[in-house]
């Protein structure tokens, strides 16, 4: 019985599959929903990484695996004649720009052929790569900050550091013909400036002339995958003849491996608790999937019961049968499945730039991977999702006694003698009907129900963010404005905010409150007793260097301290103390930071800074460092953790009083803190401490009216825009759309969920209603035969589709009167922004139009069941 | 030599108030070869039988012995393949599987084993059952008196050990009934058939070589064998 059965079944399987035009219909499209849901799910998550992976590369300066380093033109031979190396590109770096107007980003003038152009991310929007003379390509931005216009032929003249020598004699100047350029991007660290190869040799001639050491030629390999690049970036070498290791070895190749590939790549977004979330996304996309296909296949079991019955009756074995159903399942995979994958890609495609907007990934470059894992995983996963979804109803098809297959109707069992005096009414019969299989009947209810119970919560939930709670937490002023660096994370060093334009935006605004943030920059510290350096070093992450004490026994621990004109100081919120005293001309005071949680602790704690204590802070100029185990200074990489001992040596120390603790609104704080003791003090103290040193970051402003909001909106948003400075603003209008953002992201999840969680209810029922017609075709046909007209049994059915939909809203909107207000006090403690309310609204708007399902459904089903002719029915029973 | 044997066959369906004794111990031998018509009023228990001869149920107790092979005590899996290779079913509602056409249907049992169609034999059955012309029809297209050959042919195409009919004729009328049953009669003998019929109507009965008659679970007469 092996091996050439298989024909025949599959004909069973396909033939049979033919003949259910309606089945497949709705199978099919069940297949292709799970498969988008799986394929979504997939392409996002693969675009995250990729996206992130791609920011990664980018922030580095390219993706090249690895560069061996300095390699002269005999040696680069060797290497790449090796048989692991797959691609390889060199660039010969001649020069660094760091001076106006490269302060900001610094520009590297080299050669780089066509592989490290395209490995560095280099993507021509107009010209060609430079070829000859003095032809130069470069980002627009470059050409920005070097005043000429992004057009083919323009001459561009630029002054550079020869490479590596940083005296006035190796500035060279120089001007060239710009032969191509393309879009600058904000993630790269440097801006790339290429010439011609022609021109580096002869650059190198003159370096040499000139009596400087020769120029670097770097050469960028790639293996065929990414995976251990070092292992295989040491066998190239060794087998080249060559070494990594010896750097005083003759044959030695420095070299470096792209971090990008060493990194856990992508640790830092897929976190426990998003693959959690993925987790129980994937295994609701199953169960959803399950519970449709399976509802689906299940009804078409019991309506071709007789005929499995039959197969069974001329010798079908039940894994025959069972094989059959699978053949019919996967045939309908083929149809569904390459649509869900098309539909989910582009459904994942439109959602991604959403998702990079909610997260916090830096740069907003969006990569949509089109990795074939995402189809071949969801594709699979749909498949086992159909394989498991199909195995009850196969085993039900399997099942079946030849014997019961004819005499198969549901819930045929006797359980108990009916006393009834009022005859049949079809009212009785309806409800008598829905108590033959019990359990089916409350998963109906249940499904239902459960929908309409989620979609109230996600109605809630949504409704309840409250706008203004959300923009009044984050928000101390209508405005801020400031230079870009200061709104971004991990700003690092900061740029001045220009005064000339927070001057502009003073008189072109109507401000009703003014105010101005100022950044402590250099290196700060205050002046720990030895238990609050204890503590400083017990609290903080990772190992810190030893410290030697100050002549009096105090230590140093790094502060950052903010500055604020009066009008702004008004915004901090006051623990304990008082905040008019910055400005007190009479004395140099201090407020310092706390929050709500933290300063709960600091009654009771001995080493805590009181109101009324003098605090010490100090500029320091200079840290000398000691590698306790060499005796010597620290060498390159090592880390600074105990065996480091530091001493703190050209410090210039300033004593103030604490006059306060308070809390900054983070929208015009620092946006970054230390582990020291963070401060707030006034302007004007501030200058005459610090002088210099005090660097205007952002100024604050709000308005009175909401015209006047509205003109400084404009205002600003034109001025950030147009004005060419490095600025960024943020107002409540601009949160006002974050907030809707949010609450549409939660909508449209929440949405998502309810079609889902709704579908497998609609599904369930639908279920329900025809399997109770299909297993009662004859008997309704014997009560037609026997007088019921066929309105009667209509009335029947959807007295029965009534109760189901009906019941269900009731048992909705008793269910979510309850957990309303239990719902209200859970979500408030998770969300500050959100405000309880009651509402069961979605509830008694969904009751009419489950009641239009509860009467389509039956009365649709009906209409099938009459293309037969009664005699034929009845004829069936056999 | 018996062929089929029935031992002390009881069956009963349901339990407590609802329990019915459809069979109350029925002993049966049927010889290679013979035609034997069961005959009895509905409820007497002869569709019953007729199902735990076929294998199609299991009896309550007692034996069922085809070919020296006690059927009831093979795995459900088992039982479909004995019932497949051993048992042709001929059904007074055809049971045609309606997707497949006339030839497929005659093939499918032993398609369905993984055996090679012996084509000469087949062709052989559809010629004496006058189907060669409706080979490619499907069931829906042919007469109930053709659908009910097309189910002789399907029943004989393996070259079962026995033959059960139920009712064979129940569903045509009484020419058509008489002109089946002489087909199968002449082909059972053509091929050297065991056949075991049911049937209320006595005038198909007289075809059989024997009569067995069955009333209110119990063989009334075992008949004489011509």
């Amino acid at each position: 019985m092996r091996v050439n059965n298989r024909k025949c079944v599959r004909r069973i399987g396909v033939r049979s599959l033919l003949t259910n035009k309606r089945r497949n219909i709705i199978a099919i499209a069940a297949i292709a929903l799970t498969a988008i849901l799986f394929t979504t799910l997939f392409t996002i998550l693969m675009s995250i990484s990729s996206t992130y992976e791609t920011n990664t590369f980018r922030q580095l300066g390219g993706y090249a695996h690895a560069t061996f380093k300095d390699v002269t033109d005999e040696q680069i031979e060797k290497l790449t004649s090796h048989k692991l190396i797959k691609e390889y590109g060199e660039r010969t770096v001649i020069g660094i720009a760091a001076e106006a107007p490269f302060t900001k980003r610094s520009a590297e003038i080299s050669f780089m052929d066509e592989n490290d152009t395209k490995w560095s991310y280099i993507k021509l929007k107009e010209g060609h790569l430079p070829t000859s003379g003095k032809e130069v390509i470069m980002d627009t931005e470059a050409l920005k900050l070097l005043g000429v216009e992004p057009k083919l032929g323009e001459e561009v003249t630029i002054s550079f550091n020869i490479m590596g020598i940083y005296d006035e004699s190796a500035v060279v100047t120089d001007t060239f013909t710009l032969a191509g350029y393309w879009e600058f991007d904000q993630l790269c660290p440097v801006h790339f400036i290429n010439v011609t190869k022609e021109y580096v040799e002869d650059f190198n001639k003159m370096v040499a002339e000139k009596g400087y050491s020769s120029l670097r030629t770097d050469l960028d390999v790639m293996f065929s995958s990414s995976v251990d690049v070092e292992s295989k970036l040491i066998k190239v070498a060794e087998e080249s003849g060559f070494t990594l290791n010896q750097s005083d070895a003759e044959n030695y190749i420095r070299f470096g491996v792209n971090p990008g590939y060493t990194f856990s790549r992508g640790s830092d977004i897929f976190t426990p608790g998003t693959i959690a979330c993925i987790l129980a996304f994937a295994i609701l996309v199953i169960f959803t999937g399950y519970l449709i296909i399976y509802n689906i296949f299940q009804i078409s079991v019991a309506g071709d019961i007789r005929f499995y019955g039959l197969l069974k009756t001329i010798g079908t074995t039940s894994r025959q049968i069972k094989r059959v159903i699978r053949i019919q399942a996967l045939a309908l995979c083929i149809i569904g499945i390459p649509v869900g994958l098309l539909l989910g890609f582009g459904l994942g495609a439109i959602l991604m730039p959403v998702i990079i907007k909610m997260s916090n990934m830096s740069g907003n470059a969006l990569t949509i991977s089109t990795s074939p894992v995402i189809f071949v995983a969801s594709a699979l996963f749909e498949i086992l999702t159909v394989i498991v979804s199909t195995a009850k109803p196969g085993r039900l098809a399997a099942g079946v006694s030849p014997v019961e297959a004819v005499k198969y109707t549901e819930g045929s069992g006797i359980t108990r003698k009916r006393k009834t005096t009022k005859g049949a009414k079809v009212v009785s019969m309806a409800i008598a009907n829905m108590g033959r299989n019990k359990k089916k009947t409350v998963l109906v209810f249940v499904s239902l129900a459960f929908a309409l119970v989620i979609l109230n919560s996600v109605n809630l939930f949504v409704e309840g963010f409250d706008k203004e709670k959300w923009i009044a937490a984050s928000d101390a002023t209508d405005f801020v404005v400031g230079n870009t660096g200061y709104f971004k994370f991990m700003g690092g060093e900061r740029g001045a905010m220009n005064p000339e334009v927070a001057e502009a935006i003073k008189d072109n605004t109507n401000p009703s409150l003014w105010g101005e943030g100022y950044e402590i920059t250099g290196y700060l510290v205050y002046k720990a007793t030895e238990a609050q350096h204890q503590e400083y070093v017990d609290t903080c992450p990772g190992g810190q260097p030893h410290q030697k004490p100050q002549e009096d026994g105090g230590y140093y621990i790094g502060s950052y301290i903010e500055a604020f004109n009066p009008a702004l100081a008004e915004s901090l919120k006051v623990y304990e103390g008082d905040i008019s005293l910055l400005n007190d001309k009479s004395g140099r005071y201090v407020a310092l930071l706390s929050d709500d949680e933290s300063f709960k602790y600091i009654k009771d704690d001995p080493n805590a800074f009181k109101v009324g204590d003098k605090i010490t802070y100090a500029t320091v100029k200079q840290v000398l460092a000691l590698d306790k185990r060499t005796g010597e200074a620290p060498g390159e990489g090592v880390m600074y953790d105990e065996n480091i001992e530091e001493e703190f040596i050209d410090v210039t120390e300033h004593e103030f009083t604490v006059c306060a603790y308070v809390g900054v609104p983070y929208s015009i704080s620092l946006r970054k803190g230390t582990f020291g003791k963070d401060a707030i003090i006034g302007v004007d103290t501030a200058k005459e401490v610090f002088g210099e040193n005090v660097k205007p970051i952002f100024v604050a402003l709000n308005t009175d009216s909401e015209a006047d909001e509205a003109a400084a909106e404009q205002y600003i948003g034109n001025l950030v825009e147009e004005s060419g400075e490095e600025l960024g603003y943020e107002s409540k209008e601009i949160k006002r759309k974050e907030f809707e953002d949010f609450k549409n992201m939660f909508a449209l999840f929440g949405g998502v969920l309810v079609i889902i969680i709704g579908m497998v209810g609609v599904l369930n029922f639908i279920n329900a209603v025809m399997a109770g017609i299909i297993a009662r075709k004859n008997e309704i046909a014997v009560l037609q035969a026997i007088g019921m007209t066929g309105k009667q049994v209509k009335e029947m059915l959807v007295t029965e589709g009534l109760i189901y939909t009906v019941g269900a809203g009731v048992i909705a909107l008793v269910l979510s009167t309850v957990l309303v207000p239990l719902l209200n006090s859970t979500i408030e403690g998770m969300f500050w922004f959100y405000s309880g309310h009651f509402s069961v609204t979605p509830v008694l708007v969904m009751i009419p139009i489950f009641a239009i399902i509860g009467f389509l459904i039956p009365a649709i089903s009906y209409k099938g069941l009459t293309k037969v002719s009664v005699v034929e029915r009845i004829r069936e029973l056999g | 030599m018996n062929i089929l044997e029935a031992k002390g066959l009881k069956k009963i369906y349901g339990e407590g108030e609802n329990k019915v004794n459809a069979l109350r111990g029925v002993d049966l031998e049927v010889k290679k070869g013979e035609f034997v018509a069961i005959v009895g009023t509905s409820g007497s228990g002869k569709s019953t039988l007729l199902h735990m001869l076929g294998g199609l149920d299991r009896p309550t107790e007692g034996e069922v012995i085809v070919e020296q092979k006690d059927i009831s005590k093979l795995k459900d899996e088992e039982l479909t393949i004995f019932r497949r290779r051993k048992i042709g079913f001929i059904f007074q509602a055809f049971n045609l599987v309606p997707v497949l056409n006339v030839y497929e249907n005659i093939v499918l049992p032993i398609e369905l084993d993984g055996a090679k169609i012996d084509k000469e034999f087949v062709e052989e059955i559809i010629n004496t059952l006058g189907l060669s012309e409706k080979k490619e029809a499907l069931p829906n297209q042919l007469s109930g008196g053709q659908q009910q050959r097309v189910a002789i042919a399907r029943a004989l195409a393996f070259r079962p050990a026995i033959i059960l009919a139920d009712e064979p004729t129940g569903n045509l009328d009484s020419k058509t009934g008489q002109d089946v049953l002489s087909l199968l009669k002449v082909s059972a003998e053509k091929f050297s058939q065991t056949i075991v019929m049911i049937t209320h109507n006595d005038e198909i009965a007289q075809l059989a070589d024997r009569i067995i008659r069955i009333e209110d679970g119990h063989i009334v007469s075992k008949g004489e064998g011509r």
